[in-house]
């Protein structure tokens, strides 16, 4: 076993891009070195036109046997003399739509490892391949990251086909492009990129294939890995890259001209180039009355600002300001921090850090035990920590409506990069106050204004600012008044509605 | 990634969040003292100056597309004394760069941190401005269009909250107590701070379409001024000059007499924080214009590198103990209010705006002529 291991992988370069030959036992013999100790790589051989050697080759489970018997092997079977001629006219008579021919060893290897069974026949050039994939995948249900009240219920699931056909299904229109990608010298997983033609920029295109092709990794477990690998700033803490499990929300954004990057063997579908706001809305938004639309995202960017703050305030003004406080409101908390042993900025810490404890617990626990979790964290933080006289009660009604405000993010990612940053801002307001805590929100609003998705600024259409972006951040217009796509998307038909023209403009 | 380009309304927004909360603060007790109760004046006449220098100097620089005032100056005045004159400005921003933070130190000493080291303060804030002027100048221009709507609300809230309080009779006598000659001394004061638009001469070298920005310019140093003006009247109104000239900081006093259903009360730590912003832009702005300036005088390529030291001999100069009324009144009115004013701001600018007119007309006759 070891030396055929080691014959396998002393098989150059030249070897593998080799032509499969006229012989099919030199074939097999070849093949049979490269797939050694592959059990699922079934070798399957049998004759056709009564004396002449055939092979069949595939990996068992991913592909669809009943009709690769049925339409492939008996046709090839009983098929008569004339047909092996040629490998053409071979393939010819099979009847299944898809089938092409290869020619090398290399793409016979991509072919079956692809899940694609392979056909070769004694004496015939090359090998047929016969698009007869097929494996398991879990049926399309709702997303469970992206959960919506009004709004389709579908979700992308694990199958780039699947995926694909989803985002079709939307946008009916042959202006619809995906381009594939190989990434990964293992795990050759398939990537896909989707733009709609005459919408989306031409560079921020050019910009995406340029990266992901320029990606060189052994494998890619999720489309994180790909989203890390294009970002422009990996040393930033804001997500650069939108991720979605919701095919509208993937076709909105296609038809903003943005990009879509699907990776196989997973839910996640990323949007580029993304900016801020976009982070901050949610499908919903579009389903709903504009009025409430609108609300809802002033009420999304308030709690932004609470879940970053909030702690912070309570320290500096606790530790610095107490003027600021109306008195009895002062008494009050002095009142419950009597008894307290730590200053402020400890007790915001322990509670801080208790409760991001308490929320990864919860996340990585089996949902039975998860429960259990909960209630004990609820516990010891709501009851027993202010009766032992640890925390106060104001810490407590603190902590929890920050953690609450973080879970309004529609993004997970940017609720995981708030919830990050909250530490550093605490640490400088309890060392210098109100000071201190401006001076982070100075840092993050600058790197804010540094950051570029893509070439697209990361605060757009804010800073730089445009009169017609302003109809798709801070309100949610009526869909009506946005008759424009947002310009620093897309380019060339920004025409959104409107065309129709007894408008006057 | 180093962003150069700008728009000609980042152009505003730059001058409203460097110059609203600065000029609002120092130009309002010297004119105060001088103007009384005709303070507003003062305001409206230096906001005139201040747009006048902006309007020159944006004129100016049209003249000279994608050239900042270091290269023209030699083009119009010749090679050494052109470069005197480059010289003569960016000593005056390297310390004037100096002197805001300075001047910010002991703000903040005074009002929200008393007890703290003073380094730290300085040391933090010169942290940050590094960290987004090394990123370019369409950078800082995006964090104006972001901080200056929120520093417009910083100044505007106060007024609106205390707006109830307003008492007219404050106002009068007007003029006749104080006469033409005080009203306009007291606008110097207010002149100079809006002065400070004469970066423009640099920063509009990196606007991508010039279309409307002589205008955007104008109406950026006019909204500016029209702040200083409403928070002399805010002052004026609510307390009386009386009362507001003994205060350092006299819209400060606006902004801590506020009371909301006695819920919300003193939020002068609150507001300092959000003015604080305003800072930052100033001098990220001023470290931009010095380090480029400089860069380009002396002829480097790379104007970051200069970013470094001149960052340094400004935390130098900050850290030097100065007293409060060494930093904000003598130097700004004995020494920026006689000579820097009539010379570096307005004398320079509108000097060389016409002996660019009168070359243009000689060469455009000269073109006629053949």
């Amino acid at each position: 076993m070891k030396g055929a291991i080691s014959e396998q992988s002393q098989l150059s370069d030249a070897a593998m891009k080799a032509k499969l030959s006229g012989n099919l036992e030199e074939n097999v013999r070849v093949l049979g070195t490269i797939f050694f100790g592959c059990e699922d790589v079934i070798t399957h051989d049998f004759s056709v036109d009564g004396q002449r050697k055939a092979v069949t080759v595939y990996l068992k489970g991913m592909i669809n046997t009943e009709l690769l018997d049925r339409q492939v092997l008996s046709i090839l079977k009983s098929a008569d003399s004339s047909t092996f001629e040629s490998l053409q006219v071979a393939r010819e008579k099979l009847s299944v739509s898809d089938s092409r021919q290869i020619g090398t060893i290399e793409q016979f290897v991509r072919e079956v490892m692809g899940a694609s069974p392979v056909i070769m026949i004694d004496s015939l050039e090359g090998a047929i391949v016969v698009g007869l994939t097929q494996y398991d995948k879990r049926s399309i249900e709702e997303p469970q990251a992206e959960s919506v009240v009004r709004g389709s219920r579908d979700g992308f699931i694990e199958s780039m086909t699947v995926n694909t056909s989803l985002i079709r299904r939307r946008l009916r229109t042959p202006a619809l492009k995906f381009v594939s990608f190989k990434v990964g010298r293992y795990s050759e997983t398939t990537v896909r990129i989707g733009y709609i033609d005459g919408i989306a920029k031409p560079e921020v295109i050019a910009e995406v294939s340029d990266k992901i092709s320029q990606i060189d990794i052994d494998g890619v477990p999720e489309s994180a890995t790909i989203e890390e690998w294009i970002e422009d700033d990996n040393y930033s803490p804001f997500p650069q890259l939108q991720s979605t499990e919701r095919p509208d929300v993937a076709s909105s954004a296609l038809l903003e001209g943005r990009v879509v990057i699907l990776t196989d063997n997973t839910p996640i579908v990323l949007i580029a180039p993304t900016t801020f706001w976009s982070l901050m809305q949610s499908s919903e938004d579009y389903y709903e009355r504009f009025l409430i639309g609108t609300l809802i995202r002033w009420l999304r960017y308030l709690f932004f600002v609470v879940a970053l703050l909030a702690p912070s305030v309570y320290v500096a003004i606790l530790t610095f300001h107490h003027e600021m406080v109306p008195t009895t409101l002062l008494l009050r908390i002095a009142k419950s921090r009597e008894e307290i042993p730590f200053p402020a900025w400890m007790e915001a810490f322990i509670m801080e850090i208790t409760f991001e404890a308490l929320r990864e617990a919860g996340v990585r626990l089996p949902k039975q035990i998860g429960s259990a979790v909960s209630i004990v964290g609820a516990l010891v933080i709501g009851q027993a920590a202010i009766q032992a006289g640890i925390v106060s009660a104001p810490m407590v009604m603190i902590v929890a409506i920050t953690g609450i405000s973080s879970f309004m993010l529609p993004q997970y990612s940017m609720s995981v990069s708030l919830r990050m940053l909250r530490f550093p801002i605490m640490i400088l307001s309890a060392i210098v106050g109100l000071y201190g805590l401006i001076i982070c929100v100075i840092v993050i609003i600058s790197h804010l204004c540094i950051l570029r998705s893509f070439g697209v600024p990361y605060l757009s259409p804010i800073a730089p600012i445009t009169a017609n972006g302003l109809k798709d951040t801070l309100i949610r217009a009526p869909l009506k008044k946005m008759k424009r796509r947002p310009a620093f998307f897309a380019k060339g038909d920004l025409i959104r509605n409107g065309r129709r023209s007894d408008d006057p403009t | 990634m180093i962003d150069m380009t700008l728009t000609s309304r980042q152009i505003f927004w730059m001058m409203i969040s460097m110059q609203i909360i600065m000029t609002l603060l120092l130009t309002t007790a010297p004119a105060f003292q001088t103007a009384k109760q005709d303070a507003w004046i003062s305001a409206l006449i230096g906001t005139g100056i201040g747009c006048g220098i902006a309007y020159v100097c944006a004129k100016l620089n049209l003249m000279f597309p994608g050239k900042t005032l270091i290269e023209y100056s030699r083009v119009l005045v010749g090679k050494w004394l052109g470069g005197l004159v480059a010289s003569l400005y960016l000593i005056f921003w390297i310390s004037l760069f100096g002197l805001i933070l300075q001047q910010f130190k002991m703000f903040i000493l005074a009002t929200i941190l008393p007890f703290t080291p003073p380094y730290i303060i300085v040391l933090l804030l010169i942290g940050v401005v590094l960290y987004l002027t090394l990123h370019g100048v369409g950078a800082i221009a995006r964090c104006c269009e972001v901080m200056g709507p929120i520093i417009v609300f910083g100044v505007l809230a106060p007024v609106l909250f205390a707006i109830n309080r307003v008492d007219f009779d404050q106002l009068l006598p007007v003029f006749v107590d104080s006469g033409a000659f005080a009203i306009f001394k007291g606008a110097l004061p207010t002149a100079t701070f809006l002065g400070d638009c004469i970066l423009m001469t640099v920063l509009l070298s990196f606007v991508g379409t010039k279309r409307k920005v002589v205008r955007h310019a104008v109406i950026g140093v006019l909204v500016s001024g029209m702040f200083t003006v409403l928070s002399v009247f805010a002052c004026l109104l609510i307390f009386g000059y009386h009362v507001t000239q003994g205060y350092p900081y006299p819209f400060l006093i606006v902004v801590r007499s506020i009371s909301l259903s006695g819920v919300i009360e003193n939020l002068d730590a609150f507001l300092i924080a959000v003015w604080i912003m305003s800072v930052f832009v100033k001098l990220a702005l001023y470290l931009f214009v010095s380090s480029y300036g400089t860069a380009q005088l002396i002829g480097i390529k790379s104007w970051v590198k200069l970013v470094w030291p001149i960052a340094a001999i400004g935390t130098i100069m900050a850290l030097i103990p100065l007293n409060y009324v060494e930093s904000s009144i003598i130097i700004p009115t004995k020494l920026f209010v006689p000579y820097t004013l009539p010379t570096l701001m307005s004398g320079l600018p509108l000097a060389m705006f016409i002996i660019a007119i009168i070359r243009r007309k000689k060469t455009g006759a000269a073109s006629a002529g053949k």
